[in-house]
């Protein structure tokens, strides 16, 4: 039992980094979902784009791996506010989907020809491993990992934080409760959807450069699951909220090592189908509401 | 009287249409114009001329197999209003089947498709239970998790699928138990295929049970207060999609031998999907032009220069562009980018009647 116990808690550990890439990742499509309305499934392939500007920095210019990660991050808000004011503004509610699919194709094809095939190299932050004990077992994580955490925990705290106090924060609410209504109340909604696009590929490109420095490398399918599961946390949590899909993004990889504690081969086929499972019990989401339609 | 009675025979057997303009306003009729361009490109090919070479047949082979599949896309997407992603697999699972099946029996063709019918409408009745509770891009998010679970048991090491290898090495099938086909008259196969599915498509378009479809898609309430079952047409819509993409697994499986599960990703999906999307109506025209300029460009021609092949994804850039571009400021897609073009000319006609001959009367 112990040892049951003591090896599940480590594939924990060891996926620890996955929290928080996840969180930063779910984060950013529950803001376009709020704001734009659009649910951005290129969110992951734009970070990308992030994730290799920082690599290429560090490679070719041998940058220091803080300056790409600041770059990448500024790069993918650039990026993101330009593909809401190019093509999603001007595009019907019903096409952003669609369009975000595009981008999907667009980004995978324009990123072999501008950083060429061959995947980057990216070093650890921090390259110390943490070694403890608890109920009389031994335990390591990497320094990387707890920084990985701690970072996202920071920056999704802000952004909940600038969400509910500050001016900018009403505005989003605002724009995320009524569009028509919060522009009639002098909302610029444009200048609000822009900066929820910019933030959101930031936090993005923050995962990229996050999982990156954990796992060393970059290339262009590192986020395809990343991908995958914020989309499915993002339902799960719980889309009408803002905090509901943070605390998807956290059950999914405790749930996925424990799905591979109990069968390495299956793991992910488990976890889509206990998700699956889920979402069709409750399809609001874990902490949403059913919205209730006027006919 | 009698006189205006004579008068209007006379009149009418004067307008009357040609049999010529009755044949080409026949709904079939550019369908067999294509299809009878298709047949002679593969005779040529089959003739040996320096022509057609082969990876333009093979591009349009697999285009026609991408159409078979994309038509069920098509009425998902533009009839019921409900996207999947789960193409990719579900074909996926119709060329597993179908190996098989030609591997380990001596079974007519017709009954290898039967049984992929059967399996397709039960995959299609619990897929369609679960969009019931699930709407929307939410629906979409589900069906990309469930192709994501099929192809990860595709790439499972099992005898079914072969694991990480695949299959390959399946026997082409026999015909009515009689002749042997090969590489060169499976085309003509598929090609009969599809135009069966082609008009079937164009049937259900028309029939109660589309136009239930279309009602659904527009407004869910107001249909449900029409008396649709939106239950029944969710289940129909889902199950006519599956059918068709196993149908195209068993084609893709019977022309080209072989199956990996790399294929099935739900890349291939979003290909079909966008494919769909680019002609822009349910009509299997849309996606007939759609799939040419998605599939046949890149495999026939692209896939030849150098620079693709150093970069194999970059065929899919304009892809993207073009879609953006269609979703934005042409919502109707190809099919009516070549009917605005049309009346365009047309006008332009007019005017230059005008110009040099006066106005009329």
């Amino acid at each position: 039992m112990a040892t049951v116990f003591h090896d599940t808690f480590q594939l924990i550990l060891n996926n620890l980094y996955l929290i928080g890439v996840l969180a930063l990742s779910t984060m950013g499509i529950a803001l376009t979902f709020k704001t734009a309305n659009a649910t951005n499934f290129a969110q992951a392939t734009t970070s990308t784009v992030g994730a290799y500007m920082a690599g290429w920095l560090v490679r070719d210019l041998s940058a220091n791996p803080w300056v790409g990660l600041v770059v990448g991050v500024l790069l993918c808000f650039t990026i993101g506010i330009l593909i809401d004011a190019v093509v999603v503004r001007h595009v019907g509610v019903s096409g952003r989907a669609m369009v975000t699919i595009a981008l999907i194709v667009i980004f995978t094809a324009a990123i072999p020809l501008v950083f060429g095939t061959i995947p980057y190299n990216y070093p650890r932050f921090f390259k110390n491993q943490i070694e403890f004990r608890l109920f009389g077992m031994d335990f390591n994580v990497t320094q990387n990992a707890v920084f990985i955490v701690l970072l996202s925990a920071a920056v999704i705290a802000i952004i909940f934080l600038a969400l509910h106090l500050t001016k900018w924060g009403l505005g989003v609410r605002g724009t995320a409760s009524n569009m028509y209504v919060a522009s009639m109340m002098g909302v610029n909604t444009n200048l609000m959807t822009a900066l929820s696009w910019g933030i959101s590929s930031g936090c993005g490109a923050l995962a990229a450069i996050l999982q990156a420095s954990q796992t060393q490398t970059i290339s262009i399918t590192m986020l395809g699951t990343v991908q995958a599961n914020s989309l499915l946390a993002f339902v799960m949590g719980g889309f009408t909220t803002f905090h509901g899909p943070v605390v998807g993004a956290v059950i999914i990889p405790v749930l996925h090592s424990l799905m591979a504690k109990i069968s390495g081969l299956w793991a992910s086929a488990l976890l889509y189908i206990i998700v699956m499972l889920v979402i069709l019990i409750k399809p609001a989401g874990l902490f949403g509401k059913a919205v209730q339609k006027k006919v | 009287m009698r006189q205006l009675k004579n008068e209007y025979t006379e009149l009418k057997k004067q307008y009357a249409p040609t049999p010529i303009k009755n044949m080409t306003h026949h709904p079939l009729f550019g369908y067999v114009i294509i299809s009878l361009i298709l047949i002679v490109i593969q005779l040529l090919f089959i003739s040996g001329s320096d022509l057609i070479p082969l990876n333009v047949t093979q591009a349009i082979m697999q285009t026609m197999i991408y159409i078979v599949a994309g038509m069920g896309v098509g009425l998902l997407l533009f009839m019921a209003g409900l996207m999947s992603f789960a193409t990719g697999a579900f074909i996926g699972l119709g060329t597993y089947l179908a190996a098989l099946i030609m591997k380990n029996f001596m079974v007519p063709y017709v009954v290898i498709l039967a049984f992929v019918i059967v399996v397709g409408i039960v995959a299609g009745i619990l897929v369609g239970f679960v969009s019931l509770r699930v709407k929307g891009i939410h629906l979409l998010i589900i069906t990309l998790a469930l192709a994501t679970v099929m192809s990860t048991m595709y790439a499972l090491p099992n005898s079914f699928t072969g694991g990480p290898n695949g299959i390959s090495k399946v026997p082409f099938p026999e015909l009515a138990m009689l002749f042997k086909t090969n590489r060169d008259t499976m085309y003509f196969v598929v090609l009969a295929i599809m135009f069966v599915l082609v008009v079937i498509t164009l049937n259900i378009i028309n029939s109660p049970m589309g136009r239930a479809m279309l009602a659904m898609s527009n407004s869910e309430s107001l249909a449900q207060a029409m008396g649709v079952n939106l239950l029944k047409y969710r289940v129909l819509a889902f199950v006519i999609s599956t059918v068709y993409s196993l149908l195209a697994g068993v084609l893709y499986v019977s022309y080209m031998q072989s199956s990996i599960y790399a294929t099935w990703s739900s890349s291939l999906a979003m290909n079909i999907l966008i494919a769909a999307c680019l002609g822009g109506t349910a009509n299997p025209a849309g996606v007939m032009a759609g799939s040419f300029v998605v599939f046949t460009i890149d495999y026939a021609f692209l896939k030849n220069l150098a620079f693709f092949q150093k970069y194999p994804q970059a065929s899919l850039f304009f892809n993207g562009i073009l879609i953006i571009i269609i979703i934005a400021k042409y919502p109707g897609g190809l099919i009516r980018l070549l009917g605005s073009i049309k009346y365009g000319v047309k006008a332009l006609f007019a005017k230059r009647r005008v110009y040099k001959y006066g106005p009329e009367n």
